[in-house]
């Protein structure tokens, strides 16, 4: 009967396992020292645009949404709803986001804003999974 | 020299043990795949591939011709247990079945003294998860989720891997009778044609 175990399986489980993980750790380095442009901050009311912002720099904006005026308060390299008219305030809940893809939404305002990359070329539709 | 009646009776005896051998051994990796579906799991969809078990010990002990038998009833019955048959899931674990059985009879044809239980195995749960990946990838058109979770199938299919050929191997070792196709013992055998 054939072994359990031998030397060629150890070579065959080590080469193929270290070089996949190698491989990939080598594209997560990649994309790690790749930086693309400064993050940017989008921020939508209903379909429009309002503002793109740089998260490096503080700045306070107000944004005209359905139900009233929203605050959106970029500081420290990190944005967060303030002040929004809304019944639950989910929005102020969500808290501050800093990284690509992340996003805060004020449903009954339809205001929305959305961390990207300012070279990336899809900023648009899809979430950061589902991209 | 043996009568005609007695090769007969010889032949008849190897269909027959045959036949009990592919039944017992598809019934056996039937529960085996129906315990695989049901165990819970980090990710649902990598499965441990328990049922391979006794593939492989087939592939080994008794050859590639009653293995295959057994293998593809398996996807095909199990997949009439699961409620499945013929939709675009029972394709994705035909193909892998299939791909992954050809490349352990082919480990274990030309590789097996060099390699083990452990590295043919491996060799089969890493083709299966990967020609899933692959057509998974191919049907969504889009190559990055082949680039995100290869990492993860081959991690998977290294545990899983592992874990079924050393089951395998210790099948062969606890119940050689069905590991081997000699379901009727040696001692019977030899009384008969006596």
């Amino acid at each position: 009967m054939p072994k359990l175990f031998t030397f060629a399986d150890l070579l065959l489980l080590l080469a193929v396992g270290g070089s996949s993980f190698a491989f990939y750790g080598f594209r997560f380095w990649q994309d790690r020292f790749n930086q693309t442009g400064p993050t940017q901050v989008v921020i939508q009311a209903g379909k429009r645009i309002v503002a793109q912002l740089d998260l490096s720099q503080d700045t306070t904006l107000s944004v005209k949404g359905a139900l009233g005026d929203v605050t959106v308060v970029v500081s420290g390299g990190r944005v967060r709803f303030v002040n929004a008219h809304c019944p639950l305030k989910i929005c102020e809940k969500t808290g501050e986001i800093n990284h690509k893809g992340e996003i805060i939404v004020c449903a009954p305002n339809q205001v929305l804003a959305k961390i990207v990359d300012s070279t990336s070329e899809d900023s648009g539709t899809l979430d950061g999974v589902s991209r | 020299m043996k009568s005609g009646s007695e090769k007969r009776a010889e032949d008849v005896r190897g269909r027959v043990e045959k036949l009990s051998l592919v039944a017992m051994a598809t019934v056996f990796e039937l529960v085996l795949f129906v315990l695989d579906s049901a165990i819970p799991k980090p990710i649902p969809w990598i499965k441990i591939g328990l049922a391979n078990i006794v593939t492989l010990a087939l592939l080994i002990g008794v050859g590639w011709r009653a293995a295959a038998a057994v293998h593809f009833l398996r996807i095909l019955i199990g997949a009439v247990f699961r409620g499945g048959l013929f939709t675009p899931f029972f394709l994705l674990s035909f193909s892998g079945g299939a791909l992954s059985f050809l490349v352990m009879a082919l480990a274990v044809r030309w590789a097996m003294p060099v390699l083990g239980f452990v590295g043919v195995s491996f060799l089969g749960a890493l083709t299966h998860n990967f020609t899933q990946l692959v057509l998974v990838a191919l049907a969504l058109s889009d190559t990055t989720v082949m680039a995100l979770l290869w990492p993860v199938v081959v991690f998977f299919s290294l545990l899983y891997g592992c874990f079924s050929g050393y089951s395998s191997y210790h099948f062969c070792r606890r119940i050689p009778q069905l590991a081997t196709g000699r379901l009727i013992p040696a001692q019977t055998q030899a009384a008969r044609s006596a």
